[in-house]
């Protein structure tokens, strides 16, 4: 039988990763402009929280694939169960490639990595220019692709009144009615 | 080392500042050291004969973990000379670099200048007493020089706060932002290398 809500931990990593996404994202565009002693801080930060992001995501795949899942109301749209389900591909890549590809691109860089993880490219100029550049512009989608999530989790929970919202919701879980 | 600067075929006055300068030397009272430093510096013929410095500080950290404040010297074995007050040739340190290079490599001590309590580790624009006490770190042997478009000097980030174990970034703020610029130039440079096609 399929569960009404989400998994407990599969909560907990999808709102923990929620505040390290969107933080992460705020950190990437700041630190890059930023010319105070901030900058190394928050280069080191966004090293070190996207290692934790990668470990999270793996982990985060590995329930999402071991652990049922509430399915999507049945009367919803065709296209709208389209959208969902390419957008969560969307979601899951998109959060995959951000943290390989800041690894990658320090590796092409010939940048030291955090923790002296080994190199995973060549030290590339060009090949640098190539990911440091898909680094960014992948930021910038993963950030869209938050918005849209975000948009359909609130039309779920305000327009349809579905039990979509409430079956990732972080705290305790009312009974079903 | 192999950076392009082309040399300056007049020299002005020393006493004779451009109005933007002025202006901004008037703004800036803090870059009083550094015209001092300007006026009695004369320029040698090659960069055989330069002495590099690093105008910010780093900490050497000891087994115990205690901090040392340094600046390092690069202190040339070349006998110095000056540069002729009028040069032709818009290459000349390139060349002459060149042609050094060509009857052997050229050598420069490393020295280690110790900063004592008091000396201003945060601020490039403060030097240090002359009479610190210093230590010889090692020798820097060049044996022989790439073009600037690709190599070496292209493909790496010369960031001042990429450092190895053992020695760490200062207070000086002008450390983070000279790392801060280096990178975004480091990203210009790879996406020009993409046009040019130029691979080392």
């Amino acid at each position: 039988m399929k569960p009404e809500a989400f998994h407990p931990l599969a909560r907990l990593l999808h709102w923990l990763m929620a505040v390290l996404i969107v933080a992460m994202l705020f950190i990437g565009v700041s630190m890059v402009s930023d010319l105070s002693l901030r900058h190394p801080v928050l280069i080191s930060l966004h090293k070190a929280t996207g290692l934790a992001l990668l470990v999270l995501v793996v982990l985060r795949i590995g329930l999402r694939l071991a652990l049922p899942h509430p399915p999507l109301p049945r009367d919803l749209p065709p296209l709208q169960r389209f959208a969902a389900g390419a957008s969560h591909v969307l979601l899951y890549g998109l959060m995959l490639a951000m943290p390989l590809l800041g690894w990658a691109m320090l590796s092409a860089g010939g940048y030291p990595r955090p923790l002296q993880l080994p190199a995973i490219a060549p030290h590339d100029l060009q090949l640098y220019a190539v990911l440091r550049q898909a680094h960014g512009w992948a930021g910038y989608l993963l950030f869209a692709t938050i918005l849209v999530h975000l948009g359909a989790a609130l039309m779920h929970a305000l327009v349809r009144r579905d039990g979509v919202l409430r079956s990732m919701w972080p705290g305790p879980l009312r009974r079903s009615e | 080392m192999n950076r392009s600067w082309p040399v300056r075929q007049t020299r002005p006055p020393a006493n004779q500042t451009r109005p933007g300068n002025k202006r901004f030397f008037a703004a800036h009272p803090e870059s009083a050291a550094f015209r001092q430093w300007a006026a009695s510096y004369k320029p040698s013929n090659s960069f055989a004969s330069t002495q590099y410095h690093s105008i910010n500080a780093f900490r050497l950290i000891d087994a115990a973990g205690a901090a040392q404040p340094v600046r390092w010297q690069l202190e040339p074995q070349t006998p110095f000379t000056a540069l002729p007050g009028q040069v032709d040739d818009k290459q000349y340190l390139q060349h002459d670099l060149q042609q050094r290079l060509a009857q052997g490599p050229l050598r420069w001590t490393l020295r280690l200048v110790l900063a004592e309590p008091g000396d201003a580790v945060d601020n490039p624009a403060s030097p240090w007493p002359a009479q610190r006490r210093s230590v010889d770190a090692g020798t820097l042997v060049l044996e022989q020089v790439d073009a600037p478009e690709q190599g070496a000097c292209r493909d790496i980030n010369f960031d001042p706060l990429i450092l190895p174990h053992g020695i760490e970034a200062s207070a000086d703020p002008i450390l983070a932002a000279r790392s801060a610029a280096y990178s975004e130039s480091f990203n210009r440079r790879s996406r020009e290398s993409l046009g040019t096609g130029a691979r080392p």
